[in-house]
Parts: C-alpha cells; structure tokens; sequence
C-alpha cells in the first residue's frame, strides 16, 4: 500500500473537498480496487456488490392484445407494444396475465392496481393502504447502510407522483427535475451555522464542477490506482461532466442567434407533462440516478415516468394520455386507439432507455444492472376499462445472480402478490408469503430465479 | 314440469344440480324435485350496434366543456395546479357551472340529439305491436320500432334512441369497449345469477320458472381468463334483489320468459347502484355446451337509469360529471331527452311515460347457486 493512501482511505467511496465554505462530497463507484479479484465482492469484508431494487412506474397501461406475449418461456415473442424492448429484451423478463383479486372488493380507477401490486391487496377504501409499498419493506430490511434510504423521482415534475409510501398518509415524496435530483445527491452538505438559511446555489455548483472542487483528492486518489481503475474512473467521471454540462447549459443564457426573435409571451404553463419534456426528463434522471446508485448513495429507488390516469399530453394537444383512453374512438381498421397508444409506446421505448442506461455502467464483473432488480409496472391492463386483469410487468436485472432475465411468465389469473413476494425473497428478505386476503399467497414465481 | 315445492330443497339441491340423486353423508339421498339449473352471467352488457347503428345527421351530443367553454377552461387550469401541488379539486367546484349530474334541474336543457332514424339493433318485441311515432300504440307511448339483425319487426329499443348519438356509445368507443373488456362481469363486486327450475329437456319444455337474481360475491375466473363454470356462488344476502321467478317454456332450444320486474346489484369501480328493468323478458338460446346465450328485455325505470349513469363516486367525491364528460353527454339534456324518448309505464294521470325500452345481451355459464338463508333455515 503507498503511502498516504491507506486501505481504509482506498476503501471509503467518496471525494471531498470545498466550495465556499461548504462542504462537497462526490460519490465514487466501485472501482476493482474496492473489490476481490473475482470482481464480485468487496475486498475489504468479502461481502457481494450491494443489490439494488427499484421499481419503474408507467401509467395507463397497455393494450393487451398487443403488448402480451403469445408464448411463455424464453423464446418469448415481442407484440407490436413490446417492440421497443427489443434491444433490452436479454436484461428482462416479461409478466403477464397477474392481476388484483378484488374478490368483492371495488376496483378503485387508477389506485387499486399500483396499491394492490405494491402492498399486496386490493384497498378497500379510497384512505385504505393493505400495507406498505414492498420498496419500503425492502428499505427496511437493508437498514441505513447508504447515505439515502430510497430516492423517488417523477420524470412528470410533481412532487406527489410517488406511490412509495408506508401508509396512505407517509407518502414519500418525488424529486421533480434532474436538477434537484443531481443537487440532493451531489449537491453540497452544508449547513451554515449561523444563518440556517443559506442554500447552495446549484449553478455555482455546476460552473464551478463537483469534480474540480475535489480535484485534489481526486489526483491523488488517481495515482495510486491501476490502469483498469484509472480507465473506470475517467468513464465515470466523464458521464458525471457532461451531465454537469447539461445542467449548465440549462441554466446558462443562450447566446444571440440573429434569426432568432422573441415570441409572444405563452400563457402560464403548469409543471410540464408534454410528453418530449418528460422523456428527456426522465432520461436524465435515470443517467443521475445510475451514478447515485454505482456510488452506492442508495440501494432502493422509484422512477415514475407517467402518473396513475397519465396526463402526459403531446405539444399543442389538450388531450392528456388519460382523456384520450376514455375518449379517443378506436381505428376499426387498426382495432386500437392511435393516439392513446402513441402513449404507451413512449413508456415502452423510455423503459428500454432506463435498462439501457443502467445496463451501460460497469460494476465488477458484470453491469450496474445486474446488480439491481427494477420492476416495471402500470395501474392498469386496458386503460378505458380501468382494468386490473393481466397488469403489465416486467422484471430487469440479475439481482446479483439471483434472477435469470429472458422469460416470459404467464400469470393466468394469480394475484401479482406472487410478483412482489418473489421480488421481496429475492432481495433477502424472509418470509413465505405475502400479500392480504384473497391476494395472500405463498407462491414465488420461480420461472425468474436463476 | 316444475314443482312449486322446491325452495325447502335448499343447498343440497343446489350442490345437486340437475342431478335426480346425491350422495351425502354416505348415504344416498333421493330427490324427487324437478331439476333446478343453476347459472352465472359471463357476459352482461348494454347493446351497441356494431353494423348498422344509424346516422346521426345533426352531430353528435357535446358535453359540458362544449357548452361553458370558459368555466371548464378556468376550471381546468386550477385543477392542473391545484394537482401538482397535491390538492384535488373537486368536479362540483364553483368555478364550474353547478353540477347537473347530481340536480339535473340546476341547469338549463342545453338539448340532446337522439337517434330518429333506423337502425339495425338487438332487442325484444316488448309491447307485441309494431310501433309507430305517429301515434300511442297500447299501453305505450308513441315511439318507432327498429328492426333486429334476422329481420324481426316491432324491436323496442328506445335506449338506443336516447343514446345512438353519444360519443361514448358509438361503435369502437369507449361503452363498445367497455363491454368488449366484459370488466362488469370480470371486475364486479356482485355477480348475476340465473336459475332454471323444472327444466327436463333443455330442447323443449312447455313450463320452467326462470330466476334472476344477484349473487353475494363476484364471478371467479379461470386460467384463460374466463368465467369459470361450475363454481358456486352465494346468493345475494339481501332479498330485494332476489327476483319474483317468471313463467317460461324452451321450443327448439329457445328459452321464452313471461315479464317480470328486476332488480339486479351493480357495485363496481365508481358505481354502487341497482338496475331496476321492469316487464323484463328473455329471449335465449340453450346451447349443448349448457351455455346459454340470449337478450333481457327490458323498460328501464327513467330515474333509475339517471342515477346509473351519473351516480359516480370515488370516496366522498362525485365522479358523475366527469364519467358524462368522458361519455359523450351532459346530464342537463340526458335527463331531460329521456321523457321524450320513454316508451313504457305510462304515469296513470299524466300519460307520460317513466321507463325506456332497451336490451342487454348476455351469456351465463352452469353454476352452483347458493342460498345461505335456505341452507341456514334447513
């Protein structure tokens, strides 16, 4: 070991330095250095890379005659509305046919299928959560091991898109921009003693770059590493600076373009659901959040990319993706509704791009993703029935070794229980069963597991 | 032949079916009542004419955001704010106009388009004459008949009238879909029930009593996502939708039922309610597969219907006009097209009619009804 470098300054996972008196921390990823020499666990304490759980939401669900796969098992084909997965299709398993039983319970529009998948029963009253969301269940079983329990992102820019919650009241609230996001984990720590007010200007932050305020750290931490790791690092902090880039040109002032003038001023626009904002939203966050989750800042996330009754909405139409499921004729010749179904293969193609992203960052010996399991799913099958039969669901990663991507599993009815027990024993927690009522069940769904 | 004496035979005629014998306990026990059949609706479900619905020459009927542009515009805009910040505006808010859904009086009639001319639709002969709208024919008031898709003559369908020219109820949107989806059967809180008693020869039988009832537990499904047959299902715990059973006869495998008055349980996503059909009939085919496939007949009670259709809820929150936004109409017009168009039980001192003719296909699957009262008593 060189000197001034200790193993114990090796095996923190993080830079420091200051800017203007405050605090700033930068996460650093698991290096091989971290790591044995198989790559798959932490050389310091032998314990595997950390397995992450996530849960990737999109609202108003699906046309099942076109999204559900014909075949079950690995040979798997991909209908008109999973098409866009196809790049992905090797990260992730398809689920379908799981439903809610309400066994005489009201089908609440646009709740009872994404309380029913994450607490495990159907609500029975507009105030009622059967549980907690099973994120929360898997939060507590990791305990306080990173510096946040669970972050919680709406690519729609609302703070209340969020279904984490450990009772209808204890929501967990989303953070709205990649900007906030990349500022919570990025962002300073500092509390100024004597004012309490102060708050570190995020523009300050990305003009000045995270990474040149812990250059020093930085350099020295880069001398003592080898080549495999120097390689990761300059990758690692590459992506962090062209997302500071993006941040800043976001922030900064364009310059004069002489074609340019000045349109008339629109009219007030709440927080935007246009449907290219919330894909590039998205698309950032997740970049931010697959560096949040290689630095290890948290090991449980929910991305919401539409809301329940999706108000997602094209330029210049006031038909939100909600409105147009109730409203919009379906084509006779097409035998499905164009425009609403534009929808959900935005959400299809913004799922692949979320894999993708996670897939593309190296971790030991594998990616990102295949330390992480994300479940994907909607509060509907058929959206202008409210439909809680045959929810869609996907499930991506490897969870560390423990799932098999690559199938398609067919629910026949079960309660999608069986999907969050799975997920839950997956992720080490021990139990048998799950899921209240007539949705309690014992049985894992072992066609996912390695 | 049916025996009257039947209802003592509580649930172990039931778990019997059809069957002449049962075993139980380890002892044979002899059943000398007529077969009573028991049934569950996997279908149920409000026609729309999918080949020939008609034309609707003056447009379709706007809705209320057509009507008060300005209140909805201002309306919508708060809700969008008041939802980012987590609030929830309510759809009787005052910005809107006052909410007709639940006082249909409180606004004025904007009008309502109904469907006058043909069409080709599902239904029942109700009043057994060929209606014409020059003129009251029976007991009815004046109205013209449409004709069914084998060319039957005199089919009273006057729902199709009051709704041929709302959006939602066009072919391919969204009540076509609904139904197509079958969620009123697959994700009711309630399921319907249907009994056939004294039935010896599902091909010809000049005298059954045929039942509708409400079950006390919804349908259950199978693997391949269809009503499972052979199940048993609880009658519904309370009586009042435990229908008076109506004199009928099956000739060449057609079912035919006397009029009788139903009440049936709705209780499903934002609708807790009853349909109150009255003077239905049947019309049904008994298949081989014991399938039975057919069309109720039915007047539908005006202020029943009214409440059906906008009688939504979702906690203490009414969803009403936001269901007829989404449907295709306002509630001031509906309510106030109905009388025009209602066909049936004429009020004995005005002559206006209270009920709409209509029909609503089905198909129900052999079940196991369950009658906890009788099995109780027994």
């Amino acid at each position: 070991m060189s000197p001034g470098i200790t193993r114990r300054r090796l095996l923190r996972t993080a830079l420091r330095g200051s800017l203007g008196g405050a605090a700033v921390t930068v996460g650093l990823p698991f290096l091989d250095i971290f790591l044995n020499s198989n790559g798959d666990a932490l050389a310091a304490t032998g314990a595997p890379l950390p397995r992450r759980f996530g849960t990737w939401f999109f609202g108003c669900g699906m046309n099942p005659s076109r999204w559900n796969p014909t075949k079950e098992g690995r040979d798997f084909d991909l209908p008109p509305e999973l098409q866009p997965i196809a790049k992905v299709r090797e990260h992730l398993s398809v689920l379908s046919g799981f439903s809610i039983i309400l066994a005489g319970e009201t089908n609440q529009v646009h709740r009872t299928g994404v309380i029913g998948t994450l607490c495990g029963g159907a609500p029975t009253a507009t105030t009622d959560n059967p549980g907690p969301t099973f994120d929360i269940l898997i939060s507590d079983a990791m305990g306080s091991t990173t510096r946040f329990r669970s972050l919680e992102m709406a690519a729609t820019g609302v703070a209340k898109d969020s279904f984490s919650r450990r009772s209808e009241s204890a929501v967990n609230p989303s953070e709205t921009t990649p900007l906030s996001l990349y500022t919570r984990i990025f962002g300073p720590g500092f509390t100024d003693p004597n004012a309490g007010e102060f708050t570190p200007d995020p523009k300050m932050l990305v003009r000045r770059s995270a990474l040149s305020i812990v250059s020093d750290d930085r350099r020295n931490l880069e001398a003592k590493l080898g080549q495999s790791d120097r390689a990761r690092l300059d990758e690692y902090f590459t992506a962090l600076r062209q997302l500071e880039h993006q941040f800043d040109l976001q922030l900064s002032e364009p310059p004069p373009l002489e074609a340019c003038s000045i349109p008339d001023r629109p009219n007030e626009t709440p927080v935007s659901q246009d449907v290219a904002h919330v894909v590039a939203n998205h698309e950032l966050m997740t970049k931010v959040l697959a560096l949040a989750l290689a630095c290890d800042q948290t090991r449980v996330f929910n991305m919401l990319f539409s809301d329940g009754a999706s108000r997602l909405h094209s330029p210049g139409s006031s038909d939100n993706h909600h409105t147009l499921t109730h409203e919009e004729a379906r084509d006779p010749e097409l035998g499905y509704q164009p425009e609403a179904t534009r929808f959900v293969m935005h959400g299809m193609e913004a799922w692949a791009t979320f894999v993708q992203i996670l897939a593309s960052v190296p971790e030991g010996d594998g990616t990102l993703l295949d330390h992480c399991l994300v479940m994907a799913h909607s509060e509907t099958s058929d959206a202008n029935s409210h439909s809680v039969t045959g929810l869609p669901i996907m499930i991506a990663g490897r969870a560390g070794g423990r799932v098999r991507p690559g199938v398609h599993v067919r629910g026949a009815g079960d309660s999608t229980a069986r999907v969050g027990l799975t997920l839950q024993q997956v992720m080490g927690l021990n139990i048998s069963s799950w899921g209240s009522k007539a949705n309690e069940t014992s049985r894992s769904i072992s066609e996912i597991l390695a | 032949m049916r025996n009257h004496d039947v209802s003592a035979l509580g649930l172990l005629a039931a778990l019997a079916l059809a069957c002449d014998s049962a075993t139980l306990g380890g002892s044979e026990v002899s059943i000398t009542q007529p077969p009573v059949r028991g049934y569950v609706m996997a279908r149920w479900s409000e026609m729309i004419p999918g080949v020939d619905p008609g034309e609707c020459p003056e447009g379709i009927n706007i809705v209320e955001a057509d009507q008060y542009p300005e209140q909805w515009a201002t309306f919508m805009a708060a809700r969008q704010r008041i939802r980012a910040a987590g609030g929830y505006l309510r759809w009787d808010d005052e910005r809107l106009p006052p909410d007709a859904c639940q006082d249909p009086l409180s606004q004025p009639d904007p009008g309502f388009l109904t469907l006058d001319g043909p069409a080709t639709v599902y239904g029942l002969d109700l009043d057994g004459v060929v209606s014409r709208r020059t003129g009251s024919s029976g007991a009815t008031c004046a109205h013209d008949d449409f004709v069914d898709h084998d060319g039957a003559t005199g089919i009273d369908n006057q729902f199709w009238r009051l709704m041929g020219c709302v959006r939602g109820y066009r072919p391919n949107d969204l009540v076509d879909r609904l139904q197509e989806s079958n969620v009123s059967i697959k994700e009711a809180s309630y399921a319907i029930l249907l009994e056939i008693t004294g039935m010896d020869d599902a091909q010809n039988d000049d005298e059954i009593e045929v039942q509708l009832l409400s079950a006390g537990a919804p349908v259950a499904m199978n693997a391949v996502d269809d009503v499972m047959a052979h199940v048993s299902i609880t009658a519904h715990e309370n009586p009042r939708y435990h229908n008076a059973a109506a004199r009928g006869r099956i000739e060449n495998g057609i079912l035919t039922t006397e009029p009788v008055d139903l009440r049936i349980k709705v209780k499903q996503q934002t609708s807790d309610n009853e349909y109150w059909l009255r003077a239905a009939r049947i019309r049904a085919e008994v298949g081989d597969d014991g399938r039975i496939k057919g069309v109720v007949g039915a007047y539908w009670d005006i202020a029943n219907l009214f409440s059906v259709l906008n009688d939504q809820n979702i906690g203490d929150r009414p969803q009403g006009r936001n269901a007829a936004n989404a449907r295709g109409f306002m509630c001031a017009g509906i309510y106030h097209a109905m009388p025009r168009v209602a066909d049936g039980h004429p009020d004995p001192e005005t002559g206006q009619c209270t009920s709409i003719s209509t029909a609503i296909v089905f198909e129900a699957v052999p079940a196991f009804v369950i009658r906890t009262q009788v099995a109780m008593a027994e």
